[in-house]
């Protein structure tokens, strides 16, 4: 009835609170916002926001101290974990994003900068029409075609048969990765309108059920 | 495809929002989280909740205001206004904004954009940059002292690229709320100077205004002030104006496509038979 026990992971970086006032409108109220190990690991749901350098999230992940309950949670609870922007980046392998840092690796894939041209500036910012692939675990059919808000300039440049959605900007850019419990978007649901709550509902059900 | 964003700004002093004109009248208009809401529920792209409020260097960027105004909108949030220091920037992000405008202290303290992009990354800077024309180019304007600042605009904007903005705010101080339309002369000097995703600030009066800019410029967005106070729906019916063309994000609930808009994209009243049919017409609301 109110939704899964959902902890936000706060390491300091991201907009939590838009992302707790998304789930509270679609009536999820049982909603952490916490940087406690523990708090995670007892979690039903959890979400990793990040935004940003990739290196400065992870490292800012590591200092709290949260890498290793993260992958507790993800690779022997097995629980759903949903990764938005930067926190989806991270689950893959790695990133060239000044330098070359390594990720959870979750996911196969290695975060690349997308291609800048004149008429394809960097960042990558505003909204986009995100298509959803029919292999997608998760049915987010009935959002296709809309728009959805991206900032970022890096992206999963290989995300493999993980990759369940894409928009377009000057070529192909991966949208969204899933596979089993873990699920991750490029674009910020929690900024996204009524877009990034239909997403949110189906995501949350879906992986509820995973 | 990447969507050219309309997006809203709301002007703030004293705690009130209001319109200006030419930076230098100012008229009330209300409660700016009222705005925020109305702008986000009638299709703004992105929201720009800029504090204008003048104050000394010790007074803090007023959070009260951008915690009442954040968590009425689930679109994208830019906030400015008395940024002075990284710690501001964090805390705003922390309270909901996803974007910080920095103005003044692009000029008076450049090294502010620098460290708020190493902190939080280049895309949560949008460098402010009002422009007045002077003798013989387009000049930096300092709307503290009402003057200009004598720094030619294009050298402006390639050093707040260069400090690491992540996209430029530019706006018109002639043509603020003069409903005349865009200075097109000046967003062609500032697309020519800088590659950073570029929003256009000052001066839309009508639709025909943002199609003649977005046709001829690639920018990333317009922003429109005055235009939308006083007007139910405006960003929906203004976006119907618009919707012929695929680069417009159009996904409002109420949609005005079948309607007649005036040339100043005003509406024109239903008439009765219409009037009729809707009284019978159930409407229902979409639940998420």
């Amino acid at each position: 009835m109110n939704g899964p026990s959902t902890t936000i992971i706060d390491y300091g970086i991201g907009n939590v609170t838009s992302l707790r006032n998304s789930l509270l409108r679609l009536g999820y109220h049982r909603v952490t916002i916490s940087g406690d190990p523990q708090t995670l690991l007892r979690s039903d749901f959890v979400i990793l926001p990040g935004v940003g350098a990739y290196q400065a999230c992870m490292t800012a992940i590591r200092s709290a101290d949260l890498a290793q309950p993260l992958n507790e949670y993800v690779l022997s609870l097995k629980r759903p974990i949903l990764g938005i922007c930067v926190g989806m980046q991270m689950m893959v392998e790695d990133s060239r994003e000044f330098g070359l840092h390594s990720g959870f690796g979750w996911l196969e894939g290695s975060v690349h900068q997308l291609k800048q041209t004149s008429n394809h500036p960097l960042p990558h910012v505003g909204w986009n029409d995100v298509l959803w692939m029919p292999s997608s675990a998760i049915d987010f059919s009935s959002l296709n075609g809309m728009n959805f808000y991206f900032d970022h300039s890096y992206a999963i440049a290989n995300p493999s048969q993980n990759q369940i959605a894409s928009t377009d900007y000057g070529g192909p850019v991966c949208a969204a990765v899933g596979r089993e419990n873990v699920l991750g978007v490029q674009f910020h649901p929690e900024k996204s309108q009524t877009a990034g709550l239909r997403f949110l509902r189906h995501a949350i059900e879906g992986l509820a059920s995973c | 495809m990447l969507k050219t964003r309309i997006c809203a700004s709301v002007v703030c002093l004293n705690g009130v929002a209001v319109q200006t004109r030419g930076f230098t009248f100012f008229q009330e208009v209300g409660r700016p989280s009222l705005s925020v809401s109305y702008f986000d529920r009638w299709g703004a792209d992105e929201i720009f909740l800029l504090d204008i409020t003048p104050s000394d260097h010790s007074q803090l960027p007023d959070f009260k205001l951008l915690r009442d105004c954040a968590c009425q909108t689930l679109s994208p949030l830019a906030f400015g206004g008395r940024i002075q220091h990284v710690d501001h920037a964090i805390q705003a992000i922390s309270l909901g904004a996803d974007k910080v405008v920095i103005n003044t202290a692009a000029v008076s303290n450049p090294d502010l954009i620098v460290k708020i992009a190493n902190k939080l990354g280049s895309q949560s800077v949008i460098a402010s940059v009002d422009v007045i024309a002077g003798e013989s180019r387009f000049e930096v304007y300092d709307w503290r002292d009402s003057k200009s600042t004598g720094l030619p605009v294009a050298e402006h904007l390639q050093r707040c690229e260069a400090l690491g903005a992540g996209e430029i705010l530019i706006r018109s101080v002639e043509k603020d709320g003069s409903l005349e339309g865009f200075d097109l002369e000046l967003v062609n000097e500032a697309t020519e100077a800088t590659s950073l995703p570029l929003v256009v600030s000052g001066g839309v009066g009508r639709p025909s205004n943002i199609a003649g800019l977005i046709d001829q410029f690639n920018v990333s967005g317009v922003c429109i002030g005055n235009r939308l106070n006083h007007v139910e729906h405006c960003l929906a019916v203004i976006k119907s104006a618009l919707a012929s063309r695929t680069n417009i994000r159009t996904e409002t609930l109420a949609v005005y496509r079948d309607h007649q808009l005036t040339d100043q994209g005003r509406l024109l009243p239903l008439d009765d038979d219409a009037l009729h049919e809707l009284v019978y017409e159930r409407f229902v609301k979409e639940v998420i």
